[in-house]
């Protein structure tokens, strides 16, 4: 989880020692709360877990009703937009909040989140550049 | 919940948890079963100017079975 610098993050390794590019952000409604999310370019739109949601007082079910296809077949989600701020940048993201979504990572995908940086994987350095 | 201040390095003992990371100190300060039980260590009134990356944040350890991880969604 360490940070090197505002915009350098060193992999995340989990229980198993695989590394992942994983990089602190944090989300606004009313306060502000601080997460972790992975940075997935295989993800057209950003998922979070339904908990997220729950924990920023967003009423999932409000958003846009909207399904997910992958490798494994559909969930449904809602689609919000929210205030995120990384890197230094801020900016209004669309993120999906899944009931049926249970990785426990959060993703950040592309759809704005791409937009804002340019996103470097050092896969041999076990780190990602946000510019 | 347990406030606890272990490294990073051993994020394994708390598969499937939740758990808050000071990204300063690059520790684990606390854990627990659900979110709802670490919110008060990730959670800032919206005044604080402190940027994202400087104050403790969220992250749910993957559970030991879990993966490898193709995460595709369009």
């Amino acid at each position: 989880m360490k940070k090197l610098s505002p915009t350098v993050f060193l992999y995340q390794k989990d229980a198993k020692g695989n590394s992942f590019p994983i990089i602190p952000i944090t989300l606004e409604l009313s306060g502000k709360k601080d997460f972790w999310a992975l940075i997935d370019s295989g993800a057209t739109v950003s998922i979070f877990k339904a908990e997220v949601a729950e924990t920023l007082g967003i009423s999932i079910e409000n958003g846009k009703e909207i399904w997910l296809g992958g490798v494994g077949g559909h969930i449904k989600g809602y689609l919000h937009q929210v205030k995120i701020e990384a890197a230094g940048e801020k900016f209004v993201c669309p993120v999906v909040f899944s009931r049926e979504y249970f990785v426990s990572f959060n993703l950040l995908g592309r759809q704005e989140f791409f937009k804002r940086f340019k996103i470097v994987f050092e896969e041999e350095k076990n780190r990602l550049r946000l510019e | 919940m347990k406030r606890v201040n272990i490294s990073t390095k051993n994020m394994g003992q708390f598969a499937g948890k939740w758990v808050a990371i000071d990204p300063v100190k690059d520790t684990i300060i606390a854990a627990a079963n659900t979110l709802k039980e670490i919110e008060p260590f990730i959670t800032r009134s919206a005044n604080d100017s402190r940027p994202s990356g400087t104050t403790p944040a969220a992250f749910k350890v993957p559970y030991k079975d879990e993966g490898p991880y193709v995460l595709v969604f369009k």
